[in-house]
């Protein structure tokens, strides 16, 4: 699955763009609000790379997005815990976290299932 | 307006989104989703600006019925910046003291007992000596170059470079031939 690596690889720089972007137009806070999706790529992307070298292949997608979901699961505890405290900054950046990695996830499922499909033809 | 409100609302001002939501509550006073669909940005980032320009005192929120509504908090924006440079801050009271430390520093490298030792090299020490020179003359009250010349005589012998320099830098004034400090 090296294509989830390019595609990861390529939704980074399209944030990267977005990113320079905003910084040009004198956007600097949502810039950073980038970051944290571009940062949160890195992280799918690591993840990713650390269990294929661990995990036997037939393994691979169900470890990896159990990880996904341990992930998920810690940030939608730590929105809900912001929210209850109305604290913006950390529920903008908690609903980017979630964003970028549901985006990763649904990603890597999309292709995972494309070559399943491919080698059930 | 304090000085670290100032910079406070200066740096949310800074902002190209902020400045499109004042823009827009300039108009009326909103709602998180009517400046989203307005300003093609996702509430939560509305949220998360109206927050920092809250934070800055430029914006009020208040609750109609199930809305809460934003609306622009005019008087800071009629807070001329002049005044605000002018108020006296921390930071200007040490810049103060730092400049009374340098300038006691520099009198006693330069004078020993009442007399200049020699007049500074550098500009910023000179105008130093000179001014404490110039403490000895009334300020407003006029003086003859004879009484001028035995004052200085009093601190330095070169009289004619002290008063020369006294009056380039600004410290005493000529008027035909009487010589006056300023203030």
């Amino acid at each position: 699955m090296e294509n989830f690596v390019a595609c990861i690889d390529e939704m980074v720089k399209a944030l990267m763009a977005r990113e320079q972007a905003l910084v040009q137009s004198d956007r600097k806070d949502e810039a950073n609000m980038i970051k944290i999706q571009i940062n949160i790529c890195g992280v799918c992307k690591t993840i990713y790379e650390v269990v294929c070298r661990t995990c036997a292949a037939e393994d691979v997608k169900e470890t990896y997005l159990q990880k996904l979901d341990s992930l998920s699961d810690t940030w939608t505890a730590s929105l809900e815990k912001a929210r209850a405290h109305d604290d913006i900054e950390k529920i903008v950046a908690e609903e980017l976290k979630l964003e970028a990695l549901s985006n990763a996830r649904n990603k890597f499922l999309e292709l995972s299932n494309s070559v399943v499909n491919a080698e059930g033809r | 307006m304090v000085e670290e409100e100032a910079i406070k609302l200066f740096k949310c001002l800074a902002d190209k989104s902020r400045m499109q939501i004042l823009k827009s509550l300039m108009m009326e006073d909103m709602y998180v989703e009517r400046l989203a669909e307005r300003l093609g940005l996702t509430p939560a980032t509305i949220s998360f600006h109206l927050k920092k320009l809250e934070d800055a005192k430029a914006v009020t929120s208040y609750k109609d019925q199930y809305y809460t509504m934003y609306s622009l908090q005019k008087e800071v924006f009629m807070t001329r910046i002049i005044d605000i440079i002018r108020e006296e801050s921390d930071e200007a009271r040490e810049q103060q003291r730092r400049e009374e430390n340098y300038r006691k520093k520099v009198i006693s490298a330069f004078f020993e007992y009442g007399r200049l030792k020699a007049i500074p090299a550098q500009r910023k020490k000179e105008k130093i000596c000179l001014e404490e020179i110039a403490g000895s003359f009334e300020i407003g009250k006029e003086y003859d170059e004879k009484e001028v010349n035995s004052i200085i005589k009093g601190f330095f012998d070169d009289y004619c470079t002290i008063r020369r320099d006294m009056i380039s830098e600004g410290i005493m004034q000529r008027k035909g031939t009487v010589y006056v400090r300023k203030k």
